[in-house]
């Protein structure tokens, strides 16, 4: 890995959720770090913890039933899991914002946008002990929404979330999240629900703004066209795991773990016909009970007696990529390898 | 005789709103479609949300009454036939929905959904009927067992499965598959598209492809017609279009999808604005207010009419005429 400074690293996040059929380890030991105007895309399909983990980090995830077993999230040097809500309402918005899948529900749609804008920006002042008077407030809501693309940002400001189209009311939600200038930008999934014209719109808005602010950005897709188009490295989640981490060259180069490969095998290509798609057997197990060793074993082509047994962990396999799977354990350092005791259980 | 032919398609909805329910104007969801899709083959329409693909399918299996102009099933034209007959040609053409949870009942077994054309259609009872709704879980790749169990208790591919069983209950010609996959992950995605392709040949059905994702629509059809409000905007044979889009909204609608690869072409050509609303569509070619190769007020004021630009392949467009 690079040696920038990271501000937020995550280190054996643990989350389980409590249910009447018992206890759900949904997230199974997640790291990752994300460093200075750093682009990560986490892929993976639904039910993988992608949102789960960005919930996490900003601590939205309510308790019960959410338990966090274990693990920690460092922002700078602080762990977000110790902090008081308190504190982490400074964080949120202030220094880490997110920007989520369907921007109709996180809009209020009884209040302009006007007035939503300057809640938000004159929120963040009072956390961080400034007064904006509501003239300031609405003059940078007004620059926010020039920022983002939106025409005639000074009348639009008066109207109401229902008189903007989709596209428009994620951009809104995108003013929102950069009000508090923050450092991280988390977004979940922010195109899924618009058409790929707009899609294409607002991720060349999210690319601009990262050139222009210098943000770091963690970025949640199912589509690796997505996170291709805005990222620079990228984590792929299988059943609450990253299995493979590098960056996007080397994922379409070199795709490693075996469900990486599985997963571009599985999107039809636009450009040129012929392949036949090969997907991957089965679908995603159980989290109530789920499978021991590697949680991918029972859909891998390349299943190993290890598999079943022992979980992999993330391991260097050549500069800045990480792939948790023992089909290269021979590359590993040996202290990650697994003991032989181990191996050789019945 | 073509086994599709879908002349002049309209389909206009009346807005009504506020006092006594006064009509404000109408919806043209759907506005003079034609096309004709040969047996055996996979047609697909293309399109955003808005531009009139899912009311197309509807209005084709008769869900919807058209407006205006005819649709030929084998012949027969469908916008002219009693209840009773309609009924009886329905059994040739089957829908699949988008959303394989709420196209199923939650408190229906799923050898009671399944089953329930075989007993509308043709009286089936007891073992006969439990025996094919088994032979038809065994073509979708389902196990007995599965038949007993509620739509909770199975995946989102497997429930995708069921609704195809229930499709395929009455031996259809024509399946009309609406968004079939993108309520699916994309390793289920590829499953069920290797699927309905082997069904295709295996039964010898005919396919009318709707959806958004142009990755899908390449891999499964041979034909594609793009809509934008409601209108086909160009129709070619699929590696034809693709390969050569014609169209200013096709070349767009393609450089728009983000490419899984490493290197993204710095050839985006990227729309401005949103897809006007079908309830104002614009005069003169209605993709005028969002085009990048307008060549004038002809534009703005006189609709295109359809241009061959080889064979197979026609674009609504002035720029081609």
């Amino acid at each position: 890995m690079k040696t920038e400074a990271s501000i937020l690293e995550i280190k054996d996040l643990r989350i389980h959720f409590d249910t009447f059929d018992g206890t759900a380890q949904v997230l199974d030991g997640c790291s990752f770090r994300l460093g200075k105007g750093d682009t990560l895309g986490l892929v993976g399909e639904t039910g993988c913890g992608k949102s789960i983990t960005a919930k996490a980090i900003l601590g939205l995830l309510p308790v019960p039933p959410t338990r966090i077993v274990s693990g920690e999230i460092y922002f700078h040097s602080r762990d977000l899991l110790a902090v008081s809500e308190k504190e982490l309402e400074k964080i949120r918005g202030n220094q880490i914002a997110m920007i989520f899948q369907d921007p109709m529900t996180y809009l209020n749609p009884v209040f302009s946008i006007e007035k939503q804008m300057i809640d938000v920006i004159r929120g963040h002042a009072r956390h961080t002990h400034k007064t904006v008077s509501h003239k300031e407030a609405r003059e940078k809501a007004i620059g926010l929404l020039d920022a983002v693309n939106i025409p005639n940002p000074g009348k639009r400001i008066r109207e109401f979330p229902h008189e903007f189209s989709g596209g428009m009311r994620q951009r809104v939600l995108i003013a929102m999240a950069l009000a508090g200038d923050p450092e991280i930008l988390i977004a979940d999934e922010p195109t899924t629900a618009l058409d790929v014209t707009i899609q294409a719109q607002i991720l060349r808005l999210i690319r601009e703004l990262v050139e222009r602010f210098r943000h770091s950005v963690l970025l949640i897709s199912h589509d690796l066209g997505v996170v291709a188009a805005v990222c620079r490295r990228i984590a792929v989640m299988y059943a609450g795991n990253i299995v493979e981490l590098t960056t996007i060259e080397r994922i379409f180069e070199n795709p490693s773990h075996p469900y990486t490969r599985g997963l571009l095998r599985s999107i039809p290509n636009l450009t040129r016909r012929g392949d036949n798609l090969v997907g991957i057997q089965g679908s995603i197990p159980n989290f109530i009970e789920p499978p021991q060793g590697c949680r991918f074993h029972l859909r891998c082509d390349h299943a190993m007696d290890v598999c079943r047994k022992v979980k992999p962990v993330l391991n260097d396999i050549e500069a800045e990529h990480r792939v948790a799977c023992f089909l290269y354990e021979s590359s590993w350092p040996s202290t990650s390898r697994p003991k032989e005791g181990i191996r050789s259980l019945p | 005789m073509m086994f599709l032919e879908v002349q002049k398609l309209s389909k206009y909805f009346p807005l009504k709103a506020g006092f006594l329910s006064r009509s404000k104007g109408t919806v043209k969801a759907v506005r003079s479609v034609s096309f004709q899709v040969e047996a055996g083959e996979s047609y697909g329409i293309v399109g955003e949300s808005g531009s009139g693909k899912t009311t197309l399918g509807r209005t084709i299996l008769r869900l919807i009454t058209p407006t205006s102009g005819k649709i030929f099933f084998n012949g027969v034209n469908l916008c002219e036939l009693d209840p009773g007959m309609l009924r009886r040609l329905r059994r040739d053409m089957q829908m699949i929905f988008q959303d394989p949870h709420s196209s199923l009942n939650p408190r229906k077994t799923i050898i009671k959904s399944v089953g329930e054309p075989l007993v509308i259609h043709d009286h089936m009872r007891g073992r006969a009927l439990r025996q094919r709704v088994q032979d038809l879980m065994e073509i979708v790749g389902l196990k007995k067992e599965h038949m007993y169990r509620f739509p909770h208790e199975l995946s989102g591919g497997q429930k995708q499965r069921v609704g195809i069983a229930r499709a395929l209950a009455l031996n259809p010609k024509m399946l009309i598959l609406d968004e079939p996959t993108s309520a699916l992950d994309v390793s289920v995605q590829a499953q069920t598209l290797n699927f309905l392709e082997a069904l295709q040949e295996k039964m010898a059905l005919t396919y009318l492809f709707i959806s958004h994702n142009l990755s899908v629509i390449r891999y499964v059809c041979d034909r594609v017609a793009v809509m934008y409000l409601g209108r086909i905007v160009e129709e070619a044979e699929v590696n034809d279009l693709f390969d050569t889009p014609m169209h200013p909204y096709t070349k767009a609608l393609l450089s728009s999808v983000p490419l899984p690869q490493a290197r993204q072409p710095d050839t985006e050509i990227l729309l401005e604005g949103d897809i006007p609303s079908p309830f104002n569509i614009p005069s003169g070619c209605c993709f005028h207010t969002r085009c990048r190769e307008k060549i004038g007020p002809i534009c703005e004021s006189q609709e295109p009419e359809a241009v061959f630009t080889s064979s197979n392949h026609s674009v609504l467009c002035h720029l081609c005429g």
